[in-house]
């Protein structure tokens, strides 16, 4: 499903060069979920944004389903994290002025999915979530753990292969964080989504299937 | 503390910068208009002074009945006093002495010498010379005409009239003629410059007159008259004045005249120091006071800008500090700590600002002095920084500075709020301030020497309030949009709908935008309105499109001439005169004024609005007579009356014709008195009739004791003209009207008229008791119309209140050139042509003249021309002709737009235009590129979903184009709502009161749409500018943003 071969990415040069990634290599499996864990640095993030295609690697190739994703141009990108790559960001990433219904119903609006299929997916993945009730709040009127939980539901809507999260538990409480975790778990396996979760948080690594840690930008 | 102030200062350097820029631009229009109110003010003072006529400011001792002995002793006292009063302005002082009447050889005419400094400034020379010698005199070419002059001739002026006589008489020698050039310069004269009056009565004396002979001051006192009026004149230099130093003379002047009493004592009968001075200051303070409020509205419009810019500006740097401000409070920092802080880098902002602001406003005001209107009026000024320039700028700075406190001294802003709900109550609560400020500008403008400062703050709050509480609706007008695009399958558009309803903090900012917007558009259409009103009020003001204010009285040969320069158009001589109506003389200095034309041509020739849809033609048809005038034509040859006596006694005749030219003025000509003894009698006066009309003739018949037994006899006076190939008037066309017609009277007459072959003859039979002709005489006017019964008036709106509420319809009695006339009101009209906002009547000056025609009053009536639609050169061919004063149209708005005291108001409004386009330029900055942060995250997050680049950009220009356009066209909608609601009232006249006529609103559409255009493309460079930034800097490190 996605294949990572010598994948190398640096910040700046010289004595001040930062080595986020060093010819990292690795394969995840369709519908796995595997944790991303490492002390705070940019490694973690650095490989998130690689494997979306939000960023380019100095070296290496990212292949997903067989495609190579590091050779696509910018509309490919963006191409395949609309129809196949998602994110969930540490600060969930929702837009501030969007209802949690709009909000996830976003990713649907890029797809241009009609607007009678977009309000079912959209009330589905409310209810997948648990908050039906909030569909017409705003972020603001919304707790952090609700706010991640309708960015698990938009990360979900457009039905992705891969599912991305960055750090999703870092702002949430332990007991929020908990919940939030048991309904990626859940989700990714209800929904068939590989999933590869970046955190510091025990618990997620241990409902991963599977752990990859990164030291000093190696992958092991 | 400073150290944090001035690191911090460094690191938001940029959003600094463009705070320290909107306070400048604030402290700049601050001391612009500081300037435009102090410098330019004083300066356009100084221009408009210069720029009065002599007679506005011209200071005159008038002393009469001088004895002869005490002329030189009392004119010297007169000039010193003369020349204190006028000391600042460094007067020229000139003096015209006027002799008394003396009888003409003949004993039956007066004539009068007079000996002026000012002869040539005030008179035209149509003949010989000016004198050049002791002996030699000029006179009046009427007088020399009646009195039988020729240039080179000499005559002799007898003896004095009146007590204590010089008997002495005076010859000299006329050495030229003239006419006067000014109707002004001759107002002290006893024929006011007409040089002769056939009927001239000084109270004790009445008789022909003929003068003045103008002497030179040697001949004039060789002849040792007594002088009847001794005029000492000071002319000031105006180039000196000032409001100050006119103010000197005019508290000198309040006491001048006990000055100049107990000076000159008791050698003269009456002493009195007259100068329209003061009421010239006063006018010029009310004009300056005018132009000031509009400029003060301007300023108060642009502060209000600048107010909102800077605390929008304290929210957005408040914003940005929000985590410094909760982490410096968290580690102690006191409340009032914060404020210190916000206060040393206001101060620091604030000196930075008035540091660029002063040059910066000394060089726009310098470049607008130079626009082409102000320039013109001779306003233009080097760029220079005063003391209030400095003054001003570094208040300005400081107050605007400490807006940015505000924010500081509330709760810290939380960046995620939801967007505020409109709040109703304070909706209503703008909407009813802003009616009620409208409802305050409703009430009448008073002409006050100072600022109203009700009538300045009224339209700033009510637009201020008004944008307020239409900006509230923005938001709104936002949602609708978004909600109509929110069910479409895309992003860009609901995403981008959706981002502009919901935006956050978006008071200040849209408040911003929108208001100023609405100076832009507000600016320009009160420049419009107030040009249409200037053009209004030059057409109210003058009249018609050109109009020749005649010097004096004309000939029919000037009417010709006016006739031939108007080349065509449309033509008509008026008359200007003031009228009392019974009892109502109106209030002081504007007295009723009767205005008469051609009304059948009113609609060609007379320009200001009319209310209700009436049209100035409609009026006219109201007012002409139902047919016109056709008299006895006169061909080459002479005119001659014979008469007969009543049997028993010996009788004579003065007759005196009324001609008509071929141009339609009327004009006398005054015969001398012929003996009725049978025998044909030439009028040698008129030998040059040919080509006019005889319209009517008054016969004054006196006699000598009659030796006749009966009480009734006839006495006949045939009138015969030459009249070759002529078809005279039927004679039942001739009318006679007795004067003087006593109750029980048994005097009767009838007029008839003959065609023999070559001549018309007029005859008119007498019957009257012969003892009547000794004591009294018969006077009699025979005229070739009926006379009418009333006179047709439209009546002024002022008028008509003045007098109680005349209606159409009612009827009134007048009084013009001291005979009654009885008046029907046809029309109310609210105001008269060319007296504006005057208690005035408008009449046909044919049936005016019929009226006083038949009432004995034959001198014509025309007092000056109008001339509708002239052809280019007609006002420089009237010129040419020095007739009197030649005023347009189009001049006179010229001069109401570019007069040094209305001039700056253009200059105020296009420094309120460009301030404004500016702060929205600036305020449009400020709001994108504080949210510059937050949008490039969103960005990324887009970009995160699977947005594209282009969609990306897309959203965010669509969003933030809608949001700026919608305002913008808020903007320009309560613009326009302004400019109707409150643009006329910032309209005063140059008296300081509500312009004749009231002013209407304009909106010129294509030059707000361009405004419009130039605004939003402004707006989408600011717009292009940020959306590119905030894409080009929303990588992947914006992801683990949050959403501030």
């Amino acid at each position: 499903m996605v294949a990572v071969r010598g994948l190398s990415r640096t910040y700046g040069s010289g004595d001040r060069a930062v080595h986020a990634l060093r010819d990292a290599s690795f394969d995840v499996a369709p519908g796995e979920m595997v944790a991303v864990v490492g002390r705070s640095g940019p490694g973690k993030t650095t490989l998130l944004n690689l494997l979306g295609g939000l960023d380019r690697p100095d070296t290496g190739t990212v292949r997903l389903d067989g495609a190579e994703v590091t050779a696509l141009d910018d509309d490919a990108l963006s191409a395949l994290r609309r129809d196949s790559v998602s994110y969930v960001f540490q600060t969930f990433g929702l837009i501030p002025s969007l209802t949690a219904a709009e909000n996830i119903g976003v990713p649907l609006r890029l797809r241009r999915t009609a607007a009678a299929d977009r309000d079912r997916r959209v009330a589905l993945l409310l209810d997948l979530v648990g908050l039906g009730p909030h569909a017409d709040q705003h972020p603001a009127e919304l707790s952090g753990g609700q706010q991640q939980r309708v960015a698990i539901a938009r990360a979900l809507a457009a039905s992705p292969r891969v599912l991305v999260a960055d750090e999703p538990t870092g702002q949430l409480d332990a007991e929020t964080g908990v919940a939030v975790m048991a309904l990626l778990r859940g989700l990714v396996e209800s929904e068939g989504v590989t999933a590869i979760v970046s955190t510091h948080d025990p618990l997620m690594v241990a409902l991963a299937d599977r752990t990859l840690t990164i030291a000093d930008g190696r992958v092991s | 503390m400073l150290t944090l102030v001035l690191r911090r200062a460094l690191a938001q350097r940029a959003l600094l910068a463009g705070v320290v820029a909107l306070v400048t631009l604030g402290t700049t229009v601050l001391g612009v208009g500081s300037l435009l109110l102090d410098t330019t003010q004083v300066r356009a003072f100084a221009a408009a002074a210069q720029q009065q006529p002599r007679e506005d400011v011209d200071v005159t001792a008038f002393l009469v009945d001088v004895p002869a002995t005490d002329l030189a002793g009392v004119r010297e006292d007169a000039e010193d006093v003369v020349g204190d009063v006028l000391a600042p302005l460094r007067p020229t002082v000139t003096s015209t002495a006027v002799s008394r009447m003396r009888r003409t050889s003949d004993g039956k005419r007066l004539a009068y010498l007079a000996s002026t400094d000012t002869l040539r400034q005030r008179a035209i020379l149509t003949s010989g010379r000016w004198p050049a010698a002791p002996g030699e005199a000029v006179v009046p070419g009427a007088a020399a005409s009646r009195l039988g002059l020729q240039v080179g001739g000499r005559v002799t002026l007898g003896r004095e009239v009146g007590s204590g006589p010089n008997e002495t008489p005076v010859t000299v020698e006329v050495v030229g003629t003239f006419r006067p050039s000014t109707r002004a310069g001759w107002a002290s004269d006893p024929l006011t410059g007409r040089g002769y009056d056939a009927s001239y009565s000084d109270g004790a004396v009445t008789a022909p007159a003929a003068g003045p002979f103008v002497v030179d001051g040697e001949t004039f006192a060789a002849s040792a008259s007594n002088i009847a009026s001794l005029q000492v004149t000071g002319a000031p230099v105006m180039a000196l004045a000032s409001d100050a130093s006119m103010t000197r003379v005019a508290d000198a002047l309040g006491s001048a005249d006990t000055l100049l009493g107990t000076k000159v004592g008791d050698r003269v009968q009456i002493s009195r120091v007259a100068s329209e001075l003061p009421q010239t200051l006063t006018r010029l303070r009310t004009q300056q006071s005018a132009t000031g409020s509009t400029v003060l509205v301007v300023l108060l419009l642009a502060t209000s800008l600048a107010a909102t810019a800077l605390l929008l500006a304290g929210r957005l740097l408040a914003r940005v500090r929000g985590e410094e401000r909760v982490l410096l409070t968290g580690l102690g920092l006191a409340r009032r700590q914060l404020v210190a802080l916000s206060l040393a880098e206001a101060a620091m902002l604030a000196a930075a600002a008035a540091i660029l602001a002063v040059p910066a406003a000394a060089l726009t005001h310098a470049m607008l002095t130079h626009l082409p209107g102000l320039s013109a009026a001779g306003l233009g000024q080097r760029p220079a920084a005063t003391g209030t320039l400095l003054l001003t700028v570094t208040g300005g700075a400081l107050g605007l500075a400490l807006a940015l406190v505000v924010p500081v001294l509330g709760r810290p802003v939380s960046s995620s709020r939801a967007p505020t709900p409109i709040r109703s109550g304070a909706g209503v609560l703008l909407v009813v301030l802003a009616v009620g400020a409208w409802w305050q500008l409703r009430s009448p403008a008073s002409a006050t020497d100072g600022t109203d400062v009700v009538r300045v703050l009224a339209p700033v709050v009510c637009v201020v309030a008004a944008t307020a509480a239409a900006v509230r609706l923005v938001p709104l007008t936002l949602g609708l949009i978004a909600g109509r695009t929110g069910r479409s399958t895309g992003l860009v558009l609901p995403l981008a709908t959706h981002q502009a309803a919901r935006r956050p903090h978006v008071g200040g900012a849209f408040a911003l935008i929108a208001l100023a917007t609405v100076a832009a558009a507000l600016g320009v259409a009160v420049h419009s309105t107030w040009d249409r009103s200037q053009a209004d009020q030059a057409a109210t003001r003058v009249g018609t499109d050109l109009a020749l204010r005649l010097s004096a009285p004309p000939t029919i040969a000037e009417a010709t001439a006016v006739s031939a320069a108007a080349r065509g158009a449309s033509t008509s001589g008026i008359t200007d005169r003031p009228l009392a109506l019974g009892s109502y003389v109106g209030t002081r200095g504007e007295p009723p004024r009767l205005v008469a034309l051609d009304a059948a041509r009113a609609g060609s020739l007379v320009r200001g609005r009319l209310d209700g849809g009436r049209t100035w033609a409609g009026i006219g048809r109201l007012l002409a007579p139902s047919a016109p005038v056709s008299g006895v034509r006169v061909t080459p040859g002479r005119i001659t009356v014979t008469g007969t006596p009543p049997d028993g006694t010996s009788a004579e005749a003065a007759v005196t014709l009324v001609v008509e030219g071929p141009s339609g003025v009327r004009q006398t000509v005054t015969g001398s008195t012929v003996p009725l003894d049978g025998r044909p009698r030439t009028l040698d006066e008129a030998d040059d009739l040919a080509g006019s009309h005889i319209v009517a003739v008054r016969l004054a018949l006196t006699g000598g004791p009659s030796s006749a037994t009966g009480t009734s006899a006839a006495a006949t006076v045939d009138v015969t003209v030459p009249s070759a190939g002529s078809t005279a008037a039927a004679p039942r066309d001739w009318h006679v009207h007795l004067l003087d017609e006593q109750d029980g009277s048994s005097t009767a007459a009838d007029t008839s008229s003959r065609q023999t072959s070559g001549t018309t003859t007029v005859s008119t039979r007498v019957r009257l008791d012969p003892a009547q002709l000794e004591y009294g005489g018969v006077d009699l006017v025979a005229s070739i119309f009926a006379p009418p019964t009333e006179l047709p008036i439209a009546m002024s709106r002022q008028l008509a209140d003045a007098l109680g509420g005349v209606s159409t319809g009612g009827r009134l009695s007048a009084t013009v050139d001291l005979v009654d006339l009885p008046l029907r009101v046809e029309a109310v009209v609210p105001t008269v042509p060319s007296a504006p906002g005057r208690p005035a009547v408008l009449a046909d000056a044919d049936t005016l003249s019929r009226l006083l025609i038949s009432k004995g009053q034959l001198d014509t009536v025309v007092d000056g021309w109008w001339i509708g639609e002239p052809q280019a050169g007609t006002a420089r061919a009237l010129k040419a002709l020095d007739l009197g004063d030649v005023v347009t149209r189009s001049a006179t708005a010229d001069q109401l737009r570019r007069g040094p005291l209305q001039a700056t108001v253009t200059a105020a409004l296009v420094l309120l235009v460009v301030a404004a386009g500016l702060m929205l330029l600036a305020g449009a900055g400020l709001v994108v590129g504080a949210d510059r942060p937050s949008r490039s995250a969103e960005v990324a997050r887009l970009r995160a979903m699977g947005a594209t680049r282009r969609a990306a950009a897309r959203i965010v220009l669509v969003e933030l184009t809608l949001v700026l356009g919608v305002l913008v066209l808020t903007g320009l909608a309560v613009g326009a709502a302004a400019a109707a609601a409150v643009g006329p009232d910032l309209v005063l006249s140059d008296t300081g009161r509500a312009p004749v006529p009231p002013a209407t609103w304009a909106w010129p559409w294509a030059t707000e749409a361009t405004l419009a255009l130039a605004l939003l493309a402004g707006v989408l460079v600011v717009v292009a500018a940020s959306t590119r930034i905030v894409v080009g800097r929303s990588g992947p490190d914006q992801l683990r943003a949050g959403d501030s």
